[in-house]
């Protein structure tokens, strides 16, 4: 047992001297830093449906993309992410609209913009033969196939996360507690709230070949759900992101998993454990509270 | 401080107006009530004078500008249900947020802060989360947000009904101090002045007849000191 386990951790050394396999452990620790930084953000607004939203609201544009590439002969990756980043920014542009407008609750103006423009996507692709499109490569995203492209755009996409969480923590944190006073004393939140759906969009679009829309959605959700933050910025929420990240991608190479889904199952795992611990912790104290 | 208005009809957006037409100007130093039955449109008229809810009709102006325009000049406190209740923020933070983006320097802001915590009996409470007070705390907790850094005009919105006698007595003398020694118009919405008609200057009742769909607001002035105020429908 013991001989198998050493067998298996040298395996998994001689692994990661790949370069493919260093570059996607860049990539996923990028992705765990991103995820990281917005997931307080995500969690507090109650946009947690956000990165599942724009994971579909992407797609048609990336059906786009993809044949404007083939009939034009553009880069691919370039031409997609365009797609990607019109129909993004244009279905969180509709749903907060229609939010407005008909005064729906936003979890609803999101699911019937997402399918939607799912449904366009799929409409599109099946109208459009003799072209193969990976779909699930969308999905579910395939970080041991990215490249210094794809690490740089993450890294430009957590740069500008960084800065601007950091430099206007106050105004996030106040946005984050009641926004309308925030509003009156003078915080930028007009600003806030136009940046917030760009560097989300931004950082599913960027994470979306490596984990995938779907998992990017996990991911930025899982810190924050389990950690409860105290501002827009928490450090033990990066921390719990970098580690749950690399945990995951060894996980990944181990047992011969996809990278993105290893990730969120090890965080859903975690979740659980937490559910049944405070479960069992709030029953105790009702049992040992005193009676008079 | 002068709120001015003229015409104003107030509404959400997409919802029916909830007024008639009415003006009028608020510059002395005071307390004024807002009153009126359930759904009349007594939050909705002070989130306009605030700038927070975009008239139907009709124009506000504070000091000459549009409300939205004077950070550090009014403040407001909301009903304790409109603070984020996932967000785990201390009270001490919390408070803090008062000083808007230009805080003083950081011992004197820490200072403040601090005096603000025990003025309003939270000092035991400043590292906890706001979300683990009582109703009565966290509304002395968003009191003292509001006047940490001297604004010109408060504005509440149902302060009394979270406090017990105790806390509603201190709220009202601390409003009334900063009505008359620093001259700042104290805006608020509640139901039950009874015990506290003394501390008034003056009252908005919003009244609506049997059969009428929108409510007229009548403008009540205590005595005739407070005459510079008027409304009219």
């Amino acid at each position: 047992m013991l001989q198998d386990s050493f067998i298996d951790l040298t395996m998994l050394r001689s692994f990661l001297e790949a370069d493919f396999a260093q570059m996607a452990l860049l990539c996923t620790l990028l992705v765990g830093g991103l995820c990281g930084f917005l997931s307080p953000t995500i969690v507090l607004k109650q946009r947690a449906y956000v990165g599942d939203t724009l994971a579909h609201l992407v797609f048609p544009g990336l059906v786009a993309g993809y044949f404007a590439a083939v009939a034009f002969d553009w880069p691919l990756w370039g031409s997609l992410m365009c797609g990607a980043a019109v129909t993004g920014l244009l279905g969180s542009f509709l749903v907060e609209r229609l939010e407005r407008i008909l005064n729906l609750p936003p979890d609803s103006a999101a699911v019937l913009t997402l399918t939607g423009f799912f449904a366009a996507g799929v409409v599109a692709v099946s109208k459009l033969r003799g072209t193969r499109l990976d779909l699930e490569r969308f999905l579910f995203g395939d970080v041991l196939n990215l490249g210094q492209t794809d690490a740089l755009v993450l890294a430009a996409v957590l740069l500008l996360v960084v800065l601007v969480l950091l430099v206007l923590r106050k105004d996030w944190d106040a946005w984050l507690s009641d926004a309308e006073f925030a509003r009156l004393i003078g915080f930028r939140i007009e600003f806030i709230e136009r940046l917030f759906p760009v560097l989300v969009t931004a950082a599913v679009l960027t994470g979306l070949f490596a984990v995938g829309g779907l998992m990017m959605s996990a991911l930025m959700t899982l810190p924050a759900a389990l950690l409860p933050p105290k501002s827009a910025f928490s450090l033990r929420a990066l921390l719990f992101s970098l580690i749950l990240s690399f945990l995951g991608l060894l996980m990944a190479f181990a047992l011969d998993w996809p990278v993105g889904s290893s990730i969120v199952l090890l965080g859903f795992v975690l979740v659980l454990i937490k559910a049944i611990v405070v479960s069992v912790k709030s029953r105790k104290t009702i049992f040992q509270a005193p009676s008079n | 401080m002068t709120l001015v208005w003229n015409d104003l009809v107030v509404g959400y957006q997409n919802r029916p107006a909830l007024n008639r037409p009415f003006s009028g100007r608020l510059e002395d130093g005071g307390i004024y009530a807002i009153i009126g039955p359930n759904g009349s449109g007594k939050s909705t008229l002070l989130k306009t004078w605030l700038g927070l809810v975009v008239p139907h009709a009709g124009q506000v102006t504070i000091n000459g500008r549009l409300p939205g325009t004077n950070p550090g000049v009014l403040a407001y406190v909301p009903q304790t249900h409109k603070v984020n209740r996932y967000f785990q923020i201390t009270v001490h933070d919390f408070v803090m947020q008062g000083f808007g983006r230009h805080p003083p320097s950081k011992e004197e802001a820490v200072r403040r802060v601090n005096t603000a915590l025990a003025q309003w009996d939270l000092t035991s409470d400043a590292n906890k989360s706001f979300h683990l007070l009582s109703g009565g705390q966290k509304t002395r907790a968003l009191v003292a947000r509001a006047i940490l850094a001297n604004p010109k005009m408060i504005f509440l919105d149902e302060p009394l009904a979270n406090l017990d006698i105790c806390c509603q007595e201190q709220l009202m003398d601390t409003l009334h101090i900063l009505a008359h020694r620093n001259n700042i118009c104290v805006v608020m919405v509640d139901h039950h002045f009874e015990a506290y008609e003394k501390f008034l200057s003056a009252r908005f009742v919003f009244e609506r007849e049997h059969n009428e769909e929108f409510c007229s607001i009548r403008y009540e002035p205590k005595d005739d000191t407070c005459c510079k105020t008027h409304s009219s429908t």
